[in-house]
């Protein structure tokens, strides 16, 4: 494998991870525009305790996985108890403190940017994309998976037959949390650098808008869709800054026509009974 | 030393007052957060750029620039919000996400990501009272966003689209089920709410002379903030909220420095969402699923 | 009577100034089939969103089993066996007909470590093998893995019932369970509903079609302008005068000599 595949698919992987960390709020229905700052999260502490405590690199990321999770529990706890649009703005908020709290942090090298000594190649990250996509199954076929989609669907009859909403959403954005927090944590023991700037509120924006156009509605949608925002600059090469216009169209129209994206669970079925019958 | 400030912040609030007060239009009548509106304000800051780079008058230019965005604007109805109304919030969101990456991106290409400086038509035009210097352009600024408002109030109270948009707020749901009013009163609120944050992106960029393709979305995330920490829905909140964020950005670059001025906007946005959601004049049903 | 299972005493309901629920009392005994009738906008919904907790009522008590549901969260509700169908369908539609029946289980699958379990682990299994049981006698066994929103309108009509009774409730509210549904359709859910009250379930159905009315209930309570105007048999209810004015908006006489 050429180093150009080997960075592209490592992207990938990543991408993947962090688009399954915006997905499960998603199905709920709650958007998460902080995903960003829950990866710097998770790339920063990480970063810290493999670079300063010599922590090693499982240890390390999964370290920062569990603080990105917390610090999602901790904000997701108040906000979500008022529901509607606010989780979009809290997380949009948080985003940006963080971002501006790590340019500002000199510990960290500020604004400079903070290099990172551990380094993780293309096989492990791979195999955390994997552990994630076999993650997400699992829970997409758990009850708590199931309670998601009917919460982003009706989310009060979900509540009369017994659901407690906002501990089901608290659930699913801690968990997600946690995931970009591991996303985070792998992007920065690759490409041994990581910077405050890098983590801002465009980049939770386009992992949102990729797991959109992919489809909530299944386990396959976010991992679509991350492969399309990946893999679009290869296919336009050359053309790199029609990249985010072509991306932000492409989220348009797909709204536009089929706002559940573009893998429904009908289409799904479908696919199922093709294969079966073949 | 604090006069200065004061000053300065009310002038850089103004900017803020018509950001604010244009998403709240969208968020109180609408329920819609629309995310298009930093694109709608770079759109009308930077095209007057352009327009002028391009050899136009200066009214013209900004003529032009306002007539795209309001185009802009209206594009984003049909696509966002028409075709998803009565559907989750979340999907006319999502999509004017897009369009905010999609407008941005377009200028992108069109003429690069680097901020560009534009002359302004008054000169160094400012007013000396004492220590304190009082830019004419700033001034001119906050007096035109604070009288657009009185005008968008008497517009709210005495025109029939005024009536027609405040029943829209008032109950949505029965408003939507009217579908033919509905349909003819969006367009007008897009138009109107897009004409205020791209006419804050002109005013923008008369007084601070620098445009950017993403010079709205810092100025549109305090917009945003502002109109949360009045209290969303409420115009006269987002005036305040406005003016609170514009000296508290001054005053935070004053104590701290100028990297920290996101921290303490958005820690304020953060906070105020976790303790107060419904922020200092809200309405508390506004944002809640309905049955 | 004993001790009735719901319980309802001068409940009053209010929206913006306009009374929709003027001090209604309403008894229903263990095991009974009582109907809640009356012309369109008389309350009936808001007495079953009351019940349930999407409202709360401006004055009054409602007891199921002797418990006072009013200060009990809507979410907690279900626990106490009370369960509802929808006026306009609620189901989930991207979810297949046996997850949406397993969501009214929800009360049954255990606490926040078995949300984890995929659907079929654990105390998941003997829930799903509940759920198809359920829909087998419903007759919609071969719906089970069919996406709801692609159902015919009479099919999720019925799978509402079966995924309310998936809740074990001890009082089921149902909600029109006719409207747009054929005569066929209308026998089938009679048939069902027989079977459901003969298995102990206590039942409050808010119907227009008096016919399927007098097949099912044992009482009806008429209401009009958010007031009990009558109660007793469907057959009785059926020569009231104050109902027949209720129903065609002035007096029986004048309607005779017309």
């Amino acid at each position: 494998m050429s180093g150009y595949t080997a960075a592209i698919l490592t992207l990938l992987a990543i991408n993947i991870i962090a688009a399954y960390a915006a997905w499960l709020p998603l199905a709920a229905g709650q958007v998460n525009l902080g995903t960003a700052g829950f990866m710097a999260i998770g790339a920063y502490s990480s970063a810290v305790l493999s670079n300063e405590f010599d922590w090693s690199l499982p240890m390390a990321i999964a370290a920062g996985a569990v603080c990105a999770g917390g610090l999602a529990m901790a904000i997701g706890g108040p906000v979500l108890r008022t529901r509607g649009l606010y989780l979009a703005l809290a997380t949009l908020a948080f985003n940006e403190v963080v971002r501006g709290i790590l340019i500002n942090l000199d510990v960290v090298g500020g604004a400079a940017g903070y290099p990172v000594i551990g380094h993780l190649g293309l096989a492990p990250i791979a195999a955390c994309a994997a552990g994630v996509f076999l993650l997400a199954l699992w829970l997409g076929a758990s009850r708590l998976g199931m309670n998601l989609h009917a919460i982003e669907q009706d989310e009060t009859v979900t509540a009369l037959f017994g659901v407690h909403v906002p501990f089901t959403q608290l659930a699913a954005f801690t968990i997600g949390g946690v995931l970009a927090g591991l996303a985070g944590g792998l992007y920065g023991h690759h490409f041994s650098f990581i910077e405050g700037q890098h983590f801002s509120v465009l980049l939770s924006v386009t992992i949102v808008l990729s797991v959109v156009l992919g489809g909530t509605q299944t386990v396959w949608g976010p991992a679509i869709g991350a492969a399309f925002f990946t893999l679009l600059p290869e296919i336009f090469r050359g053309a790199a800054a029609w990249r985010y216009v072509l991306f932000a169209a492409a989220v348009i129209l797909v709204m536009a026509i089929r706002p559940q994206g573009l893998l429904t669970r009908a289409d799904l079925m479908r696919l199922r009974r093709v294969v079966r019958l073949a | 030393m604090i006069a200065q400030q004061l000053v300065n912040g009310l002038m850089l609030g103004g900017i803020y007052v018509l950001v604010a007060v244009s998403f709240t239009l969208f968020f109180g009548c609408l329920n819609f957060l629309n995310f298009s509106v930093p694109a709608l304000f770079m759109l009308g800051g930077f095209l007057t750029w352009a327009g002028v780079a391009a050899g136009l008058s200066w009214p013209l230019a900004v003529l032009l620039a306002l007539t795209v965005a309001a185009l802009a604007s209206l594009l984003v109805e049909r696509l966002t919000w028409r075709l998803q109304r009565g559907g989750p919030p979340l999907i006319p969101l999502v999509s004017s996400l897009g369009f905010l990456i999609l407008f941005e991106n377009l200028v992108l290409v069109r003429w690069g990501s680097d901020a560009r400086a534009i002359p302004s038509p008054f000169g160094d035009a400012n007013w000396r009272i004492g220590d304190v210097v009082i830019g004419l352009p700033q001034l001119f600024g906050l007096i035109l966003s604070i009288s657009l408002v009185f005008g968008l109030q008497a517009l709210l109270k005495r025109t029939k689209l005024g009536r027609g948009i405040r029943s829209l707020a008032e109950n949505a749901e029965t408003a939507t089920m009217l579908g033919v009013e509905v349909d003819r009163v969006a367009p007008r609120l897009f138009l109107l709410a897009g004409l205020f944050c791209a006419l804050a992106g002109v005013l923008f960029s008369l007084s601070y002379q620098l445009v950017s393709p993403y010079m709205g979305d810092q100025v549109a995330l305090k917009g945003l903030s502002a109109m949360v920490l009045g209290g969303m829905g409420n115009i006269w909140g987002a005036v305040i909220g406005g003016l609170v964020i514009g000296l508290v950005e001054i005053f935070a670059v004053g104590a701290l420095s100028a990297d920290h001025v996101n921290v303490v906007v958005f820690g304020i946005l953060l906070l105020s969402l976790i303790i107060k959601p419904t922020g200092l004049f809200g309405d508390p049903a506004l944002g809640q699923q309905k049955l | 009577m004993s001790a009735p299972l719901l319980d309802i005493r001068g409940l009053r309901k209010s929206f913006g100034g306009l009374d929709v629920v003027r001090g209604l009392d309403l008894q229903v005994g263990q095991g009974e089939r009582v109907a809640l009738i009356g012309p369109n906008g008389a309350g009936k919904t808001t007495v079953f969103n009351l019940i349930n907790g999407y409202y709360a009522p401006d004055a009054g008590e409602i007891r199921l089993g002797g418990v006072d549901l009013v200060p009990i969260a809507p979410r907690r509700r279900i626990r106490h066996g009370l369960a509802r169908s929808f006026q306009n369908i609620r189901l989930i539609g991207h979810l297949t007909v046996l997850e949406n029946v397993l969501l009214g289980a929800h009360v049954h699958a255990g606490g926040p470590l078995a949300m984890l379990l995929p659907l079929g682990l654990g105390r998941g299994r003997r829930l799903r093998e509940e759920a198809r049981a359920r829909l087998a006698e419903a007759g919609l066994a071969d719906h089970a893995g069919s996406l709801a929103a692609g159902l015919a309108y009479g099919l999720r009509k019925r799978v509402e019932v079966v995924r309310a009774l998936m809740a074990r409730p001890r009082l089921l509210l149902l909600d029109e369970p006719c409207a747009g549904l054929n005569t066929q359709e209308r026998g089938a859910l009679l048939a069902e509903l027989h079977r459901v009250a003969e298995g102990g379930v206590t039942l409050l159905v808010v119907e227009h079609d008096m016919h399927f009315v007098g097949g099912l209930c044992g009482r009806a309570a008429v209401l009009n302008f958010g007031e009990k105007i009558a109660e007793g048999t469907p057959a009785e209810i059926a020569r009231e005068p104050a109902v027949i004015e209720a129903y065609l908006g002035h007096a029986p006489e004048r309607y005779a000599h017309a």
